[in-house]
């Protein structure tokens, strides 16, 4: 994966000042959404828990492994529709239910395209499941070289955020 | 949306979301060897190539390399050849062939220098999204209509 702020960055400059602003934060949450769903519980299971529970012989490797499933298109989209009906109204700031959840899922669509340019060691990205478990790269730059486009999106992620149209005040 | 269609469409995506997490975990904890699997059954790995990503270098004596992996630690011997030692700290991935219990002879390795990069990178975008969060979550709360 390409790190967090290159994702934040990305979808921004993609919006392009299209968006409203508050339509535009789904969009850009959307497009962090797969690595905070899916490579923070992995992290904190290989790390904390899975150390923590091995004195006990509990196996975790698989659960380890499964949270890689809502990095994939058929785990991300059950995840934007269940954060999107689990949010109170207020919280969804004037944005309709069914579109706030189109914008993570769209946001998501492109960090999983992002994702899918890059080239690791071995591919890891299973991105066919449940159809394959064949994994599929397209092998366009270094996983870990994200950060040498910052100089060139930071830049225009400010002029996008900056053209975005701000709403009018939208009732709670 | 209605409230007893969002109860609907929070428990049927929450559902669906724990049975692929089990579904793919189970499917690529049987598709996939691990380390943990070649020192439980060594049987399995004769022969059979391995893949560890990510470990983090910790001691470099001659052609050996310890490494902590998030499988736990890993003893890579001999370093292959045409690829220079690492040094300690760094980031490296490996397809190796498992030897016996931790260790393991590589044949290709790949150093990421720019991992630490990556790492405290993300660590704080995940702070700031949290404070976002928060902040998102605060101003919209003041915006709610005081009850009387």
């Amino acid at each position: 994966m390409p790190d967090l702020l290159t994702h934040t960055l990305v979808n921004t400059v993609i919006a392009g000042g299209r968006l409203p602003r508050r339509s535009l934060a789904f969009f850009v949450f959307g497009g962090v959404l797969p690595d905070l769903v899916s490579r923070v519980p992995t992290l904190a299971f290989a790390r904390v828990v899975r150390p923590l529970l091995s004195r006990w012989h509990v196996d975790l490797d698989w659960l380890v492994h499964g949270f890689a499933a809502l990095h994939l298109p058929v785990g991300f989209v059950p995840v934007c529709a269940f954060i999107v009906a689990c949010l109170p109204k207020h919280l969804l700031g004037g944005v309709p239910r069914v579109h706030a959840a189109g914008l993570l899922a769209a946001g998501g669509a492109v960090h999983l395209l992002a994702d899918l340019m890059q080239e690791h060691l071995r591919p890891g990205y299973r991105y066919l499941f449940p159809l394959s478990l064949r994994p599929l790269e397209l092998g366009w730059f270094d996983a870990d070289l994200g950060f040498v486009s910052w100089p060139l999106l930071l830049p225009l992620a400010w002029w996008a955020w900056r053209r975005a149209p701000q709403e009018s005040k939208s009732p709670p | 949306m209605p409230d007893h269609a969002r109860a609907w469409w929070a428990a049927g995506s929450g559902l669906a979301i724990v049975v692929l997490i089990v579904w793919f975990g189970v499917a690529m904890d049987r598709a996939s060897l691990s380390l943990a699997d070649c020192i439980e059954e060594p049987d399995r790995c004769e022969g059979r190539e391995l893949y560890i990503g990510y470990a983090r270098v910790l001691s470099v004596r001659d052609r050996s390399v310890s490494l902590r992996s998030w499988l736990g630690p890993v003893q890579a011997t001999p370093w292959p050849a045409d690829s220079p030692l690492p040094s300690p700290g760094l980031s490296v991935s490996l397809l190796a062939t498992h030897v016996s219990g931790a260790t393991v002879t590589p044949h290709l390795v790949r150093e990421h220098p720019y991992r630490l990069i990556k790492e405290r990178t993300g660590l704080i975008m995940l702070v700031l999204w949290v404070v976002l969060l928060a902040l998102w979550v605060r101003v919209r709360r003041s915006e709610l209509p005081q009850r009387a």
